[in-house]
């Protein structure tokens, strides 16, 4: 009986198929952290807008700020949360977010809902 | 057989590959170990087709003259003591449930999953069977049936007969990465080569021996904090650090010294 025992290592960089293997106490939950840098030409300010996002079973809860880069210092916030609805490649996702100032004083109250149509 | 930039590669990967080429020795079995792409498969740079290099031990030629090819991932290595896997009774194919590992209870299969949902339907558009496993798995609160049986790929061994078998009916696989427009898009781990492989082997009716889960053990089943390893063959370091399989290597990949 003639045998080979054969390994390939092709997918070297890339998450493997069991890397979904996580604790079933974290399944179906992820944690994302965001951020946009920008630079306005214009005005010659440097403006970044870390985000943190927490999502589960299509739910999500996410906060950001808006920093100024050459101050460091917290110009505005938002915390929301929000719900993934899928409708036949239709994504309804109706939010509500809670945005502040600097001081984190309440500046205004968002009720929306996004919509999302995949095409291909 | 192994490629000119051995030396390049991960030191994970060296240790995986150094240790399966003295196990393949130990047995007299010959080892072919492969960083470059042969199939479109490994060269393509479509997303999760890169996993579908497995499939060559079903398309090359080379692999015409074994009687049986077994399949390795290089996040493995075998105990030394670990016996010869080639004398393992089985018919057609060789694998080791998923649900045998301890990540996956309760598991993905479970009916309250949303991932079941997505296996259920991938499954049937591609027309195959839900075949349940034949060997019950320890769930959430006790021992039950999987719903569908997923073979892990990490250790794979098929016949010779088998693997022709396969070349001659199985559907394309450059489709299986896709899915469509009216379905949600379903977790990536749905999308590759396990997956699809254990689609086939249900849609054309292979016989499978679901093997002990000493050929292919997942730390998680360890007591990582104590240091506490559990008995197995295999030792599979799937999604986790690379750093712990070369550590762990060091204490049950090599013949201890007797003092």
């Amino acid at each position: 009986m003639k045998k080979v025992l054969f390994a390939a290592a092709i997918a070297l960089g890339v998450t493997s198929a069991s890397a979904q293997e996580v604790s079933p106490y974290l399944q179906g939950i992820g944690v994302v952290v965001n951020n946009d840098a920008e630079y306005s030409i214009e005005n010659e300010t440097f403006t970044t807008e870390p985000e943190l996002v927490v999502s589960a079973y299509g739910a999500s809860a996410y906060a950001s700020a808006g920093v100024d880069a050459e101050e460091i210092e917290v110009t505005d916030a938002t915390f929301g949360i929000a719900y993934d609805l899928d409708l036949a490649g239709v994504t309804l996702t109706p939010y509500f977010e809670y945005l502040t100032d600097g001081d984190f004083e309440n500046t205004d109250m968002i009720v929306g809902v996004s919509t999302s149509i995949k095409l291909y | 057989m192994t490629n000119d930039k051995e030396n390049e590669l991960p030191e994970a990967v060296r240790v995986s590959s150094g240790s399966f080429k003295q196990y393949a020795i130990k047995y007299d079995a010959d080892y072919l170990f492969t960083s470059q792409p042969y199939t479109v498969a490994g060269k393509s740079k479509v997303p999760y087709y890169r996993f579908f290099e497995i499939l060559r031990m079903i398309y090359d030629p080379y692999f015409e003259d074994y009687d049986n090819v077994l399949y390795v991932d290089t996040d493995i290595f075998p105990h030394y003591a670990a016996p010869n896997i080639f004398d393992v009774p089985y018919e057609e194919v060789l694998g080791i449930p998923e649900q045998h590992f301890g990540q996956s209870a309760p598991g993905w299969w479970s009916p309250w999953k949303p991932d079941w949902e997505d296996y259920k339907i991938k499954f049937t558009d591609w027309g195959a069977p839900l075949v349940k496993m034949k060997t019950r798995y320890k769930g959430k609160n006790k021992e039950e049936w999987a719903r569908i049986r997923i073979l892990n790929t990490g250790v794979f061994m098929m016949t010779k007969d088998a693997r022709l078998k396969a070349r001659k009916l199985w559907d394309n696989w450059q489709g299986w990465p896709y899915t469509p427009k009216s379905q949600r898009d379903p977790h990536y781990s749905l999308l590759n080569d396990q997956p699809y492989i254990n689609c086939m082997l249900a849609k054309y009716d292979f016989k499978v021996k679901e093997a002990n889960n000493y050929w292919n053990i997942p730390p998680a089943w360890w007591d990582f904090e104590e240091e506490v390893p559990i008995d197995a063959y295999f030792y599979h370091f799937s999604g986790l650090s690379k750093k712990d399989l070369v550590r762990w290597h060091s204490k049950l990949g090599l013949p201890h010294t007797v003092s």
